[in-house]
């Protein structure tokens, strides 16, 4: 007991010799200007030099005397390299820490603040960060220098109703990180000469873990002059009179949770700039000029009904995502298009040419005129080579405009699936799911396409290697390839269940000429639908005589009527009863052609369709309609044939 | 015992922590060297005319060299200068003896006075001077 007595009593003694050390905490000395104060830590400022009784120089910045409103010195903390703009009704304080107060020159004109960064390098090994906070109807950023550099949103409710909220005139790489947990909301003002309500001349990543609304009341919510990329970010658009986000170069989107609606025209956009060269993907994207939207992990939602308006004569409608090249290699993607003429995905571009009339339709003599694609630019990739990818939804409500159809996904350029999942609705005539005019090959993934026009159409060869698409067209052609030589429908390991319930002479596949089918792969392949008949055309439509050259297993064409219906399971199955596949329709199906394929049949052997109305249970995929690796049974015979 | 000593470790490492940062004054010194320390516990400097105020001191602008901060009063003998050079000045020590008068002329007017509070009597103004 003693002897803590005595430790308490050296406790004390050390505690009030000590006491002007507990309460002196690190001083700063600040120097206001008007309505921006430099913050200098005690620990940092060093001498202090006068001139003439004219000026002081702290850190490297002189101030005249007679500009400087107050100094005082407290115990305010510092971060380094850091300049706070805090907004408050119709003005802002700005602060500016020491260490780079001899960089910046700020003006503040109400909540108007422009900050001009002078440093040509890092400022001790980091970059300055601007971090902006508070609220006012009537206040912007405009931020100038040429540096790469951080503006970070701290809880910042921010409108211009004269210009950009954030206008970042520097050219260099900007970080817009938004703090986490903190909710941010800017709008720029109607009417004006802006390009968007968050506009970057340079390089922009957008990101942080907190949440940002953006309106553009002039013409984009968020554009740079140089590429954008997206994490973690939560981002809200809810309305733009032009597109949502906008830039040149590269859009990538790795995470985060993007909501794009109300625009005027495309929920994103990647321009490329005329007469520079474009690049390839580059590694880690450096110093690429692609003109590609990626999209590599996160939610992106758009919403989008704009209207479409002519343009000396040409139709300009609205796009989901439009962009020279396409990567979908991840995420979750969900676009609705409601705008006529719209288009959910548009990429690629070429020199479009128009030839005259005569032979050039689908069929029956053509319909007066065909449209070629020559020097085509630009990729459509989705998913990755491992099978991985997206969960692609679109849905596409609007209307033919002028003779421009709205359609899910529209590529000039070839179209490759590597995986993913994708579910894609249109509804109305031209409404075509996937249109390439170059080609389309999947090779994996899990795909449903149900349309009102063609599923899946393109002016060259469509390949279905590998992956399970499902294609239900009530308008059209399920699959129609205009490729017009053999190989335009290629049927390799993948699974293809394509069918219309049009009726003729709209097919399940439709090349213009069933021998131009061709079965590379141990594949399964059902289709269903009208048949064009035997004449006319580009060289006849399908015909029961047609045979596949080459076929690496057993096919059959069959033109027997066959009257599918709905709540019923029909299992193709070998003369032994296996089960090769099941399927099932969305809709009763009235077939006058139909191809049949599937892992294991052999030519000259007997196969047979029989349904029943029990749902497989056991099947190892089910897929809209498709059944595999199901012991399903049928107990109704349907048709039966022998395999070429 | 052990647990009394690790909190006696702890405490003084608080207090050496706290001391690194710690400036309590803000010195001035003018162009002939001298200087003066003021505490810096919510200091407040004002520039008025060619006269800038620290606390409960006055500098002439143009007498000024430079400020720093400092972990001791750093204040030399002498007298802190005055907001007008044209100013007339008398010090008297506490028994009303006068010991100095001078033009000041943005100039230190003694560094020479012993430690002690004077009476600095002005041409419109009378204050408290301690020298240390």
């Amino acid at each position: 007991m003693k002897k803590q007595h005595i430790f308490f009593t050296i406790i004390v003694t050390l505690f009030t010799l000590h006491a002007p050390l507990f309460t002196l905490h690190a001083q700063t000395l600040n120097v206001r200007v008007g309505n921006v104060t430099y913050q200098f830590p005690a620990s940092q400022t060093g001498e202090m030099t006068y001139a003439d009784g004219q000026s002081v120089t702290i850190m490297g910045r002189t101030f005249i005397l007679t500009d400087i409103d107050a100094m005082t010195v407290d115990g305010t903390k510092v971060k380094d390299n850091t300049v706070s703009v805090e907004y408050d009704g119709e003005m802002a304080l700005v602060s500016v820490a020491g260490n780079v107060a001899q960089y910046v020159e700020t003006t503040v004109d109400g909540a108007h603040v422009s900050i001009i960064p002078t440093n040509t390098d890092d400022v001790d090994g980091d970059e300055i960060t601007y971090s902006l906070s508070g609220t006012t109807s009537n206040g912007s950023l405009t931020l100038g220098g040429a540096y790469k550099c951080t503006v970070q949103l701290a809880g910042l409710t921010l409108t211009n109703p004269t210009g950009a909220a954030i206008n970042i005139t520097n050219k260099k790489r900007i970080q817009l990180s938004v703090k986490k947990n903190t909710e941010n909301t800017l709008a720029d003002g109607a009417g004006g000469s802006q390009k968007s309500c968050i506009y970057s001349k340079g390089q922009l990543q957008l990101q942080g873990n907190g949440s940002l609304t953006v309106t553009g009341n002039t013409a984009h919510a968020i554009k740079s002059g140089d590429y954008i990329q997206l994490k973690n970010l939560t981002l809200m658009i809810p309305s733009a009179v032009d597109d949502g986000i906008n830039c040149n170069k590269y859009f990538l989107m790795e995470s985060g949770n993007v909501s794009i609606s109300g625009v005027g025209d495309d929920g994103i956009q990647v321009e490329l700039e005329e007469d520079v060269d474009t690049t390839g993907e580059t590694e880690e994207h450096k110093d690429e000029n692609s003109g590609t939207i990626y999209v590599d992990g996160g939610t992106l939602t758009i919403n989008n009904s704009a209207a479409p308006t002519l343009v000396n004569g040409d139709v300009k409608s609205a796009k989901g995502l439009k962009a020279l090249c396409m990567a979908l290699n991840a995420g979750d993607i969900t676009i609705n298009m409601s705008g006529n003429a719209s288009k959910a995905i548009s990429c690629g571009d070429g020199t479009k040419s128009t030839s005259g009339g005569g032979g050039a339709g689908p069929w029956g003599g053509g319909w007066g005129s065909s449209t070629k694609w020559t020097n085509v630019k630009g990729s459509f990739t989705m998913g990755r080579t491992d099978g991985s990818g997206p969960k692609l939804t679109i849905s596409q409500t609007g209307a033919t405009y002028n003779s421009s159809s709205a359609k899910a996904i529209k590529a000039i350029c070839a179209v490759t699936i590597y995986g993913g999942e994708t579910d894609i609705y249109t509804k109305s005539s031209g409404g075509e799911g996937l249109e390439s005019k170059t080609s389309v090959d999947i090779q994996g993934g899990q795909h449903y396409f149900k349309c009102y026009d063609d599923c899946i159409n393109s002016a060259g060869k469509i390949f279905f290697n590998g992956g399970i698409t499902v294609c239900y067209s009530y308008g059209n052609d399920a699959v129609d390839s205009n490729a017009g030589t053999a190989g335009a429908i290629t049927i390799g390991n993948g699974v293809a269940f394509a069918y219309t319930t049009k009726g003729s002479p709209e097919e399940g596949f439709d090349c213009d000429n069933n021998s131009y089918i061709q079965i590379t792969g141990t594949g399964i392949s059902i289709s269903a639908g009208g048949n064009q008949g035997g004449g006319g055309g580009w060289g006849g439509g399908g015909s029961s005589s047609s045979t596949i050259s080459n076929a690496k297993q057993g096919y059959a064409f069959v033109t027997s009527s066959i009257s599918y219906q709905i709540n019923r399971y029909y299992t193709l199955a070998d003369a032994s009863g296996n089960n090769l596949v099941t399927y099932s329709f969305e809709k009763a199906c009235s077939s006058n052609l139909a191809l049949f394929t599937a892992t294991g049949m052999t030519k000259n052997a007997k196969y047979t369709v029989k349904y029943s109305t029990t749902e497989p249970t056991d099947a190892t995929t089910a897929w809209h309609g498709l059944y595999l690796g199901s012991s399903h049974e049928g107990n109704v015979n349907v048709t039966s044939f022998t395999a070429k | 015992m052990k647990k009394i000593f690790l909190l006696f470790l702890m405490l003084v490492g608080t207090l050496s922590i706290h001391a690194d940062d710690a400036y309590p004054y803000l010195t001035f010194e003018t162009t002939d060297g001298a200087k003066a320390s003021v505490a810096v516990d919510s200091l407040s400097l004002s520039i008025k005319g060619t006269t800038l105020t620290a606390g409960d001191k006055q500098f002439t602008l143009s007498n000024l060299s430079k400020m720093y901060f400092s972990t001791e009063d750093e204040t030399t003998a002498g007298i802190e200068n005055v907001n007008d050079n044209d100013n007339y000045i008398e010090v008297y020590d506490l028994q009303g003896k006068k010991v100095e008068s001078e033009m000041v002329n943005g100039k230190w007017l003694n560094g020479k006075l012993p430690r002690g509070i004077y009476i600095v009597k002005m041409k419109d103004k009378t204050y408290k001077l301690m020298v240390r």
